[in-house]
């Protein structure tokens, strides 16, 4: 009875360490939020990758969590949240190059004229107090025109500023609201500006990116351990062949539209919308600079609250 | 009264308690300060912003946002229920009216609002389409609890209206009408904030909050915004209710010295 006792523990103990490496097989992850750098997923149809893009309204602090705790291999999301959420998961992320280069466009009614002639208008930006507002108020520092974001310190001499929800940028431009609410110009992200100007008759006046930079908004990171990897080599290889000219449209949406949980409908998205949104990969050994100043640039809007990003190092880039 | 200030006082401690062990539980267990922050960092950040001015504009707004919410939902449903309990057409107007406002979709109602009014008033509204019902009703329930023998007691020997209001309507409502008030400011508080989130009131903890958890990334100054919030819906609801307490103590001992 005793030999045979031993006997099964030896087998139990045999299978285990036999089958201990027969788990089911990690399949790599990428995240991204919905939006411009979502388009560029369709590139990656067929890798071997689990590819999930979260569309509500927490997909960058969802991203950003699963980052923290290192559970997806390739996360998207804006550089500013990546170097933050890199910090507190104990920089265990590299950024691999970035996605979306700005995607954002000041709509009206009428045409503008020119950047110059903002000067005594009221501009209705979404995120006024994130990246979307901080590209526009370092537009505006850069030409020197000044910029107000209480309405009762508006003159013929400066720009005021204030928030709007993407939704509502059609309303905002019309005569029926407040005072304070009424803008002369919105500025907004593609895909949604291609939408109001082919459904709602907006008329883009300017391109932010052409009047301040064409700057590092949406990045890859990808996870140290797998930062070798083959298949991160196709991954790159993969969104670095993404052309936003040539990319068939209806099959890009419909990935998108396929790796989203909910049944949100990607409609109207047009090449415009594709080409306006700045999708191309650039691979951070040619843009590790850009991004370097790019985060000095905008932590000058951090508060003694917070900081918008946290300054990085080469450590941060993938070789 | 005492013994159920006390009741009441033993119970929030309680549920504070329970919240604060789950908290720590949860914190030693996921063991990661972005995801879930410990109480002690969300205590220390919780200290270290309230002497930024940032921090105080921010929560001046919101506390003068809820403050105006509040007053316009009070004086609006209290005067509804009044008019309700003297006028049944009123009451008859009022019910589909107010359970119309009630069902109202709040977040639509804070974009569309926002559109037409500035980023103070707006919140406010918000909190008066929440608000407003839960005053109307409660009061309404207080106002119709009066013994109507005893009002018309009152109209046979043709006792004062302002007599009646005091003598006979204030200690009978009093009590449901001070609760009403303690339980609606601080939701008047929560629904601000909500609304503040979404329409992006520059200046307000609404909008800290929501730059915490999108543009900064920082959950331990997200959960300290989150911890003031409460503590200042816990001071407005106890504070309302000690005073209250205070009061009809001194009027009680004030009849006792007559006596």
């Amino acid at each position: 009875m005793k030999r045979f006792l031993t006997c099964l523990v030896v087998l139990v103990i045999c299978m285990v360490s036999l089958f201990s490496g027969c788990a089911v097989p990690h399949k790599a992850q990428i995240v991204c939020p919905d939006g411009a750098p979502a388009l560029i997923l369709s590139t990656l149809k067929d890798l071997d990758v689990s590819i999930k893009v979260y569309e509500n309204s927490n997909a960058v602090a969802t991203i950003g969590a699963q980052m923290v705790k290192g559970e997806v291999d390739y996360a998207i999301l804006p550089v500013s949240n990546a170097t933050t959420k890199n910090a507190q998961s104990n920089n265990q992320y590299v950024m691999a190059g970035v996605i979306t280069h700005g995607n954002l466009y000041a709509i009206g009614l009428e045409d503008l004229g020119g950047v110059q002639n903002l000067v005594g208008k009221s501009v209705g930006v979404i995120q006024l107090n994130s990246v979307p507002g901080f590209a526009v108020k370092k537009m505006l520092e850069g030409k020197g025109i000044a910029y107000c974001t209480d309405y009762a310190q508006k003159s013929e001499n400066n720009v005021y500023l204030f928030n709007i929800q993407p939704a509502q940028a059609m309303s905002h431009l019309s005569s029926e609201v407040a005072l304070d609410k009424k803008a002369d110009v919105c500025i907004v992200a593609e895909p949604l500006c291609s939408k109001l100007v082919s459904a709602k008759g907006a008329i883009v006046c300017f391109d932010v990116q052409d009047e301040y930079k064409h700057f590092p908004q949406a990045v890859l990171m990808v996870k140290k351990s797998v930062q070798n990897s083959a298949l991160t080599t196709k991954i790159i290889n993969a969104l670095s062949a993404f052309d936003a000219q040539t990319v068939d449209v209806n099959e890009s949406v419909q990935f998108v539209q396929s790796k989203m949980s909910s049944t949100t409908s990607l409609v109207g998205i047009s090449r415009n919308a594709i080409v306006g949104s700045n999708v191309y990969f650039t691979h951070a050994r040619t843009c590790k600079q850009e991004v370097i100043d790019y985060i000095q640039e905008i932590k000058t809007f951090d508060t003694p609250l917070a900081s918008v990003a946290e300054s990085v190092t080469d450590a941060f880039f993938m070789e | 009264m005492l013994k159920k200030l006390a009741q009441s006082l033993i119970s929030t401690a309680i549920f504070l308690a329970i919240i604060l062990l789950v908290w720590l539980g949860a914190s030693l267990a996921i063991n990661n300060e972005a995801i879930l922050p410990s109480i002690s960092s969300v205590i220390v950040k919780a200290f270290e912003i309230v002497g930024k001015s940032e921090f105080a504009s921010a929560l001046g707004a919101t506390v003068l946002h809820s403050l105006i919410g509040f007053a316009i939902s009070f004086v609006v449903g209290f005067a509804l229920a009044v008019l309700a309990t003297r006028f049944k057409w009123v009451k008859r107007v009022c019910m589909p009216m107010v359970s119309a406002i009630r069902l109202l979709p709040t977040m639509a109602i804070a974009l569309i609002v926002y559109l037409w009014t500035s980023a103070v008033v707006a919140p406010a509204l918000v909190a008066f389409v929440v608000v407003m019902p839960t005053v109307y009703s409660q009061s309404l329930v207080a106002l119709s609890s009066v013994d109507g023998e005893l009002l018309q007691m009152a109209k046979v020997y043709e006792i004062k209206q302002s007599r009646v209001i005091s003598k006979i309507y204030l200690p009978i409502i009093s009590d449901a009408l001070i609760e009403t008030i303690a339980t609606t400011l601080s939701l008047t508080l929560k629904v601000v904030i909500a609304s503040e989130v979404l329409v992006g009131s520059g200046d307000s903890l609404g909008q800290l909050m929501f730059l915490a958890q999108n543009t900064y990334a920082d959950s331990v100054l997200l959960f300290a915004l989150v911890f003031w919030s409460i503590v200042i819906g816990l001071v407005a609801e106890w504070t309302i209710r000690l005073v209250y307490f205070g009061i009809k103590r001194g009027i009680y001992a004030k009849k006792y010295d007559n006596k």
